[in-house]
Formats: C-alpha cells, structure tokens, sequence
C-alpha cells in the first residue's frame, strides 16, 4: 500500500504541490488527473525520490519508504527516454539488472514482454528506429520488468494508438490483479473511466476531489430523468426537488430532500405509463469540470 | 549499492566496445603505430647487394672494408667486390648495368663511376673506409697504434646529473604529453557527453530510481576509465613492442620505466578530472550544453599539454609535483633520469590526495545538478543547490 501524507513542494514562490495525500491500495489501479502544470509530475517525482518534498512523507506498506522500497517500484517518468542508440533487448535486460534480476532472466523477461507487444523482431533493433509508438511499448516494458512491487506511470498512455491503449491498459490490470498498487496520470477521462477502481484529481497543486467513480459521482448532484406518456409539468408541484427543464413528456430534476424520489415515480405511475425513471450518472468529464472550475 | 555500479561499468564498457567508430578509430591508431614501425623495421632491414668493380688490390681493400661496414649497419646488405683487369671492362661493366659502381683513382684521389646516378649512402660508406685506412696508414707513419687513433679522435659525453640524451627525454615529454592530452580529453569528454545524454533523454529518473547516484557516477567513471588505460595500455604496449626490434631498444630500460610511471600517473590523473568531467556533464541539458560546462577542463588539459614540452630546469622540476602535470612530466624526468626514487612517489601520493578532493568536488556537483532540467547550469550555481 503506498501512502501519500500531506506532501508539499514549492519552487520559489510557486507552491507545486499543496498538502497532498492520498493512497493507493494493493490491487488497486488509480488514475491521476489534472491538467498540465497540476503538480502531478511534481508528486509523482517526489514518491519515487527524485525530489525531495518540503514537508510531509511518503509511507510503503506503513513504514517510511526507502530507496530500497524505491528500487523495487516502477516507475515511468514524463519525458521519456531510454537509450535512443542502444538495442531494445539491452536496455530493459540492463535496466532489470540494476533492480537485481540476473541477466538470464532478465532476458526472457524482455523477450516474452516484447512478443507480447508484437515486438519479438525487434529487439536487437536500436530503440531510434522503432516508431514512437512502439518506443513507448518498450518504455512501459521497461517500468514492468523485474516483477515490480509497484507501479508509478507517469502518462503512459499519451502517443498510444487504441490498439496499443488496449494493450497496455490490459497489462496494467494483470499487475493489479496480482495485488500491485498502480498510480498513472493521465488526460484520457474516458480511458481513467473505464479502467481506474479510483481516481485523484489535482488543480493547482491541491487535490480537489479523490475517491472511487461510484464516490465521485455520489458527491455531485442526484439528477433523475422522468419520461411518461403524458405531460409532466406537474413535477413542479412537488416539493423538496428542483426541476433543470420540463420538455412535454420529459423532465430533468434534482433531488434535494432525499427520498423525494419515491415520491415522484408513484405520482407518474398514478398520472399514467412510466416509460423511464433513472438515475442520471454524470460522466467523469463533468465531474472534472465541475470539481476544477 | 551492491554490485549496481559494477552494472553500470559493464554497460559504459559494452557500448563502447560495440560503437563502431570507437572499434575503427582504436583499429587504425594500432595500425598507424605497428606501420610506423613496420616502416622503420623495413627500411632498415631492406637488403641490399652492391657490386663494386675494382681494377687494383688497394680498390679491392677499399671494397672489402665497406662490406664490412655496411653489414655492420646491415645484416642483410653486403657489397661484392667484382676483380677486371682493365679500365675498358669495368667501365663495360657499369654501363651493361652488370655492376653499380667502379672504384677507381684518378689524379690522385678515389672516384666513384655510376651508370646514371649515385647511392649516397654507399658514396658515405665508402667515404668513411677510405678516410680510415688513410688515417690509419698515416697513423702508423707517425708511430700511432689504431687503438690510441680511435681514442684521439672521438668524443664522448658525460653529464654530471644522469646519463641522458635531453634530445630524446623531450621527445618522450611531448608524447607523454600529447597522449596525456589526448585521450583525457577524448574520454573526458565521453563521460560528459554520456552524462548528459542519460540526463537528456531522462532514463536518468529511472536510474536514479533504482540506483544510488553515487553508484550511477562510480560505474560510469570507472568503465570510461578502464577503457581509456586499456586503449592506453595497448597503444604503448605496441610502442615498446614496436621499439623492442628497432636499434632504439637501447632505450627500453629507461623507457619501459617512464611508461609504467606515465600509466599510474594516468589512471590517477584521469580520475582526478574523471568527476568533473561527469559534473560539466550534468551541469548541461542538452548535448551542445557540455562544450561550455568543459570549459575550464579542456583549459587545465591545454596547460599540462604546453608544460609537457615548455617546462624545463626548475619549473620543470616544480611542476612535476602538481597533480595532472606530474602526469605528464615527472615520467618526462624518470626518462631524463633527473628523478629520484622517491620523487615519483611523493607526486603520486599528492596527485591521488587531489584526485579524492576532485572525486568529493565532482559527485558533488553531479548529484545536485543531475536533476535539474531547467537550462544550463554554472559551476558556482550547482554547488549553491542543495540536494
């Protein structure tokens, strides 16, 4: 498990990151969000102790983490880069060697990711002749290699065609799945969407709203959409909700006094036919854009 | 730290040993040095057999003297003595191309009669045997024995403080010198070239990620520098090998001494500057950065380079105690054998202190600058960041 307590970090007078905290469980595949110049780069750097926080800590497992613990995470930084003239076989057996594997294993490990990734020609090839794409195929091999005990990605996804966005989001599930805590950052709601148990929003360098999607969407409005076979104007009546919009048969309200909901569905069913009643879920996007404004 | 720096050694070595212009560039400064002496070797082992035509015994005796000298320079060269009886057929014999030469005298004194041009260094030869058995004959004349002529006539040079040739301890100071210059600047520059790229692409972050940063400066600063004593070690291996078969290997005593000095030296030279060439290195951003954060290296190299061959008498001796220039001069006065026993010693000793001080400079640098992306940094300013 790997805990975020209440970080801060300034450059000059900019304050980057503000009492951030977070956790991020075993098993659990949680996005990071925020747009650029959030401090989410900035938090990132200072879990994997490439700058140091002003105040605060970073805790593996319950315990201050160490560079010991560090070694083993992985970790994919925002600018990328690996060796642009070196094979791609040689550098994720190099990097997997500094994280102790030995150099036999380490080869079947990067030879079985890269056929994995339709990449098994390749790997003698310098990592400069391979497209973008695929160079950030190998660079997400090389944050996975050597059985990471964490994942921390820093937009993995950016550059990615779908297929590849498939690819990797599949792998990313596998080591959740075997209990790692996975943090990426990225801009793809829908992608953080689909994929994510939990997200973090950043602005500005604070977190303005954390949780799991269900959480999140809980938080905003309880809007519900009526659609009967009749007029429904009558909603307005009604009270302890508040009505966004009355089109005929089709009314949109939000719920303030909880409850008000049984209310309303009984009402129509006694008005006529019900042809839906549902809950309306808002899309992270409107989330975001709501916690952000 | 464990065995991370061992790692990263290995890699520095391998890309190296892999980069085709490094293998070329190494291939041909071998092949230029086992050619030039190759040369040396050939040309002064050519064979060469001269026919000399004589018509009398004292041209004869002539001849005969300068095969005994040429062979003396010469194993395989050797001068045939061709007997005729008359100047018509000797002359025959020059012009049908069957001979070289004929000795013959006319007016008084020794003429030599070529086909169309003549061979200085047989002219010389014959020159000199012709001077001798001159002086000889005019020496028994005068009641003197060959011994006591040879002794009358010859100098010999004796110097107060060793027993050197200045001539060719100069000589050595530049090679030394330039080597010095050379390959550190070369190799110098590869590990600020090498830290600066990792620090470009930013794979830096994920070695540091993994690895101490101390760890990530030793391996990286101990791999260059095992190559660059490796490229060292085989290019005056080949030198001395070179030199074995040629008449210089009178030398080799003297020489092989100041070698193995100059490669101590070297090494700890070498890691002396080796950190702050990794610092000028992390100081840049970008590639172009590192031209200017060397600056002051590419300075200090130039300096030892010019006292290499300027420094001499008491500067000499002076600066054959500064860490980096002993380097290069005090090999220059074990070749001089103007040094004590001790005095290389007492220099080592100085330049490894230097040399800790300058690792202790160096990663300093490195680990505070390693990190910043933002431009390029000065010296001053990386050594007022904290860590």
């Amino acid at each position: 498990m790997l805990e975020v307590d209440t970080l801060n970090r300034s450059f000059g007078s900019h304050h980057a990151v503000q009492d951030v905290s977070f956790t991020v469980d075993a098993g659990k595949l949680i996005g990071f969000v925020g747009s650029n110049g959030a401090g989410k780069t900035t938090t990132m750097r200072m879990i994997m102790g490439l700058l140091a926080a002003d105040s605060g800590e970073v805790r593996w497992n319950g315990a201050p983490i160490t560079a010991k613990d560090r070694a083993r995470f992985g970790y994919m930084p925002e600018e990328r880069g690996l060796y642009a003239k070196q094979p791609v076989l040689a550098q994720l057996v190099y990097l997997a060697e500094l994280k102790g594997m030995n150099r036999f294993d380490a080869t079947a490990e990067a030879t079985t990711l890269m056929e994995r990734f339709g990449l098994g020609e390749r790997i003698k090839d310098k990592l400069e002749k391979l497209s973008l794409g695929n160079q950030q195929r190998v660079q997400i091999a090389a944050s996975v290699m050597a059985c990471p005990t964490c994942l921390i990605l820093d937009e993995p996804f950016s550059g990615l065609d779908p297929k590849a966005i498939d690819e990797m989001a599949g792998l990313l599930a596998e080591f959740a799945a075997t209990g790692v805590p996975v943090l990426f950052s990225s801009h793809q709601l829908d992608l953080i969407d689909r994929l994510c148990d939990g997200l973090i929003i950043l602005s500005n360098g604070q977190i303005v709203a954390s949780g799991s999607k269900q959480e999140l969407e809980n938080r905003g409005a309880h809007k519900h959409r009526l659609v009967t076979d009749n007029d429904v104007a009558w909603v307005r009546e009604i009270a302890g909700l508040q009505v966004d919009d009355v089109d005929g048969n089709t009314a949109l309200v939000e719920v303030i006094d909880p409850g008000v909901e049984k209310i309303i569905l009984a009402e129509a069913i006694n008005r006529g036919n019900v042809l839906e009643f549902s809950r309306i879920r808002p899309t992270l996007s409107e989330i975001y854009r709501e916690v952000t404004a | 730290m464990n065995t991370s720096w061992a790692t990263i050694a290995r890699r520095e070595i391998m890309v190296k040993l892999t980069d085709k212009s490094f293998i070329i560039s190494t291939i041909v400064s071998l092949a230029v040095t086992a050619l030039a002496f190759a040369g040396v070797q050939i040309f002064a082992n050519r064979s060469t057999t001269t026919d000399i035509v004589v018509t009398d015994q004292q041209a004869a005796a002539i001849v005969q003297g300068t095969d005994s000298l040429v062979r003396k320079k010469n194993a395989k060269s050797s001068v045939n003595v061709v007997e005729v009886s008359s100047d018509e057929e000797a002359e025959h014999l020059v012009s049908a191309g069957d001979a070289d030469a004929w000795l013959r005298q006319a007016d008084g004194s020794w003429q030599l009669v070529w086909k169309t041009e003549s061979k200085t260094s047989l002219e010389q030869s014959v020159d000199t045997v012709i001077k001798d058995l001159t002086l000889s004959d005019l020496a028994r004349q005068a009641g003197l024995s060959d011994a006591e002529l040879q002794a009358r006539m010859s100098v010999e040079s004796v110097t107060l403080e060793g027993d050197s040739n200045p001539m060719i301890g100069s000589l050595t100071g530049l090679a030394f010198a330039a080597l010095f210059m050379f390959s550190s600047l070369v190799y110098g520059m590869q590990i600020a070239n090498s830290v600066v790229e990792e620090k470009q692409s930013r794979i830096v972050e994920i070695l540091v990620s993994v690895v101490p940063v101390r760890a990530l400066l030793a391996g990286k600063v101990i791999g260059q520098t095992a190559m660059a004593v490796g490229q060292m070690v085989l290019l005056l291996g080949l030198g001395l090998i070179g030199l074995s078969a040629t008449k210089l290997s009178v030398m080799l005593p003297n020489l092989s001494g100041a070698v193995a000095w100059f490669l101590v030296f070297f090494l700890a030279g070498f890691l002396a500057l080796a950190c702050i060439w990794a610092a000028a290195g992390s100081l840049g951003t970008r590639t172009e950065d590192v031209q200017y954060s060397a600056q002051p290296l590419t300075f200090v190299l130039m300096a030892v380079y010019v006292a290499g061959f300027t420094a001499s008498g008491t500067a000499k001796v002076v600066l054959s105690y500064v860490p980096i220039m002993s380097a290069v001069l005090m090999p220059a006065r074990i070749m001089d054998n103007t040094a004590q026993w001790w005095e290389p010693v007492i220099a080592l000793v100085i330049n490894l202190l230097f040399a800790a001080l300058m690792v202790s400079l160096g990663s300093r640098i490195y680990r505070r600058a390693l990190m910043q992306t933002s431009g390029r940094l000065s010296y001053r300013a990386a050594l007022r960041l904290s860590d």
